[in-house]
């Protein structure tokens, strides 16, 4: 069971750097959705031994959501607000690459600080560092709105596995609740954007800068 | 009964945001329900005021749901807000060149905001307050373009992002709170409640409850407008509609210092009350005000103005938060005193915007004979915010003073006199300039309506009595929610 997690570990590491590398939107959102969907099964590959209702039925809602329709709702909106689907950067794919690096080296170093109960490691608890870090980092390195919408996601993604590792307990209202909240920040996002699209005629976020002092 | 009254405060603005996206009324009767239902929340709130004075909390849903003296508190304070603003939006919307459709979300947004915002002071879990906080941010970020501009859609999207994200890091805190709390020997599922961790606040592990504190201070500190995370601030207030700036600086900003200071009991008793948790305010507090001042000393736009105006005072209730004793009771007095005053400037400010149709204070001149009612309103209520006595925030200012004098902590001392002094003369040069200076061009003198003259006459009232006489029961309540803060009750 735990190299099953280890295994999916590594696919989210991988698709997170796929997203800190890529230029381009779509590749990007397919590999925000495979590390949804894998972050969505850690519920379930925990308790394979002893299976419960209230884990299957979290990893199912995730999945479908996260992994489906987020994924269906950013297509979308590139579709709809016909934006380029060329992410402009501020820092190029290779150097936010080793930038990633960096970001992964230090959450090893911080999650050893942390008590680990089985079946997670101090392994999870760094994936899941490294994430939240990488969401940060997209949003702050990229100059789409829509790269930020897409960090925001991974950010949270992050702060799921965080929960998923740290936390004894969350109930299973708690997680929909933030599922919710997510869901609700991406649909207004996404709506925001396509505003500033119409009006501003792009979404480069640098370009608002009107309001200053 | 109780349970019936909570839920309906819960559920009743849920049900009109849903009424009014089904049914799409006429705005007239939209703005009238609206009021309807914050008057509601207004009256439950009293409710569970008076009922909280005799019994120390009260316990809903398996422990879900808690009320005591500092969320009865801050429901006084929300609710208050959100009535007076459901009234002025009646004035401000008839008067304003709007979409019927803009109206309609703006309130159908607003009530969901409202409910969510409830459910943030009445919820025990930790988490869920977590969840309820990030609702009203997301929902609350259309109402700031409901007059679409591209300055009001910049606004928003530095609103979101920057609310989103930063709540986002309080979910971290909230987590490492949860895992300070592991060893405890409590069943998993009252790990997350608020009342179990204060009580088991000296098993928990130092280190996390630290790491989790500051996360929990950046988070809700972005939302509640600490610098450095106070950027949105001014470019929101600036650009959004002035009952979205009232409704933010009344309700949205006082549910985020609500959810900070809960947790300074569990972080103070975890320390073994070395005074860590209000040292850290402290120094915010500080970094805040000086903050503010630089930027309100340069100020033109009158919303700017507020906004900056609003960090100040933010900082201010972070500071008196980190004075155990009559300091937390005088910041809990201030956030009362702050929201009433910066509401009430926000409704002139809006209307005095809709007369000359513009926010910039060199243009506003004679507003004393062009609109005396609303001149005379922002002239209370800037003499208000900078402490200018016999007005409420002058009380609570100076009993700050006095906490920082009798804890001799003379660093705050000096910070808070010198800030308060130069944006003292600072705004009182702007109300003079915007009252009487001679008008250029003509405009037609404003006529004004019987609600308009109810408003400001309560504000008059409220405002100066405030300052003058609290009420026994008020007085009690804070007494109780400031032991809360310290540690002292349950």
């Amino acid at each position: 069971m735990n190299q099953l997690i280890n295994l999916a570990l590594i696919i989210v590491i991988l698709s997170t750097f796929f997203i800190l590398g890529m230029k381009n939107f779509k590749p990007m959102i397919k590999a925000f959705a495979i590390q949804a969907i894998i972050i969505g099964l850690i519920p379930l590959i925990t308790h394979s031994k002893n299976f419960s209702h209230e884990a299957f039925y979290l990893s199912l809602i995730l999945v479908v959501s996260k992994g489906i329709i987020f994924p269906w709702v950013l297509m979308r909106t590139i579709k709809k607000s016909q934006i380029s689907s060329e992410a402009v950067l501020l820092i190029s794919p290779s150097k936010s690459i080793f930038l990633g690096f960096l970001a992964l080296v230090f959450a090893f170093l911080f999650s050893s600080h942390f008590p680990i109960k089985p079946p997670f490691t101090n392994f999870t608890i760094a994936v899941a560092f490294f994430t939240v870090l990488a969401g940060l980092f997209t949003i702050m390195g990229r100059k789409s709105a829509f790269n930020q919408v897409i960090g925001y996601l991974v950010f949270e993604n992050g702060i799921f596995l965080l929960a998923l590792n740290l936390a004894r307990g969350i109930p299973l209202m708690i997680e929909l609740g933030v599922l919710f909240d997510v869901f609700a920040g991406l649909i207004i996002m996404t709506v925001a954007i396509d505003h500033i699209n119409r009006e501003f005629e792009h979404i480069d976020v640098h370009s608002l800068n009107q309001l200053k002092g | 009964m109780t349970t019936t009254i909570l839920l309906l405060t819960l559920i009743l603005p849920l049900i009109t945001s849903l009424i009014l996206l089904l049914f799409h009324p006429p705005q007239n009767r939209a703005l009238q329900l609206n009021c309807l239902i914050h008057f509601f929340v207004l009256c439950s709130s009293i409710y569970f005021f008076q009922l909280v004075r005799t019994e120390t909390q009260l316990l809903f849903f398996e422990n879900w749901i808690r009320l005591d003296a500092l969320s009865t508190f801050y429901f006084l304070i929300i609710s208050i807000s959100s009535f007076l603003i459901a009234l002025y939006s009646q004035i401000y919307f008839s008067k304003e060149a709007l979409p019927e459709s803009s109206v309609l979300r703006f309130i159908m947004l607003w009530s969901f905001t409202t409910s969510m915002g409830v459910l943030v002071l009445i919820s025990n879990n930790i988490a869920l307050m977590w969840v309820a906080l990030e609702a009203t941010t997301v929902f609350s970020a259309f109402l700031i373009c409901a007059q679409k501009s591209k300055a009001s859609l910049e606004a928003m999207w530095k609103y979101l992002i920057l609310c989103t994200i930063g709540v986002a890091f309080a979910f971290i805190g909230t987590l490492l709170i949860q895992v300070s709390a592991q060893n405890l020997n409590v069943p998993i599922h009252d790990i997350l409640l608020w009342n179990t961790l204060n009580e088991y606040a000296p098993l928990l592990d130092i280190k996390f409850v630290k790491a989790g504190f500051i996360f929990l201070l950046v988070g809700y500190g972005t939302k509640a407008g600490l610098a450095p995370m106070h950027t949105w601030m001014p470019d929101v207030y600036s650009s959004a509609p002035a009952p979205f700036g009232a409704l933010s600086s009344g309700v949205l900003i006082n549910l985020a210092v609500y959810a900070l200071i809960r947790f300074i009991p569990i972080a103070e008793k975890a320390t073994a009350y070395s005074g860590w948790a209000h040292h850290l305010l402290l120094g915010m507090g500080c970094l805040t005000l000086v903050i503010a001042t630089a930027f309100i000393l340069f100020q033109k736009n009158i919303k700017r103005l507020l906004a900056y105006s609003s960090i100040e005072h933010i900082g201010i209730i972070a500071l008196a938060m980190g004075l155990p004793g009559i300091g937390v009771w005088a910041g809990l007095l201030h956030s009362f005193n702050h929201a009433l005053a910066k509401i009430f400037a926000f409704f002139c400010a809006g209307r005095l915007r809709q007369i000359y149709g513009t926010h910039d204070m060199n243009n506003f001149s004679s507003t004393m004979h062009i609109c005396p009612l609303w001149s005379s309103g922002l002239l209370l209520a800037l003499l208000t915010l900078i402490g200018a006595a016999p007005f409420a925030i002058f009380l609570s200012k100076f009993k700050i003073l006095q906490a920082l004098v009798g804890s001799q902590t003379w660093f705050a001392l000096a910070i808070l006199i010198l800030a308060s002094s130069l944006i003292f003369i600072t705004i009182l040069k702007y109300v003079m300039m915007m009252s009487w200076k001679k008008l250029d061009s003509h405009l037609p003198k404003e006529p004004t309506s019987f609600l308009e003259k109810i408003i400001v006459a309560s504000f008059f009232i409220f405002l100066i009595t405030l300052c003058l006489w609290i009420p026994s029961a008020l007085r009690e309540n804070i007494d109780q929610a400031s032991q809360i803060i310290m540690g002292v009750r349950l």
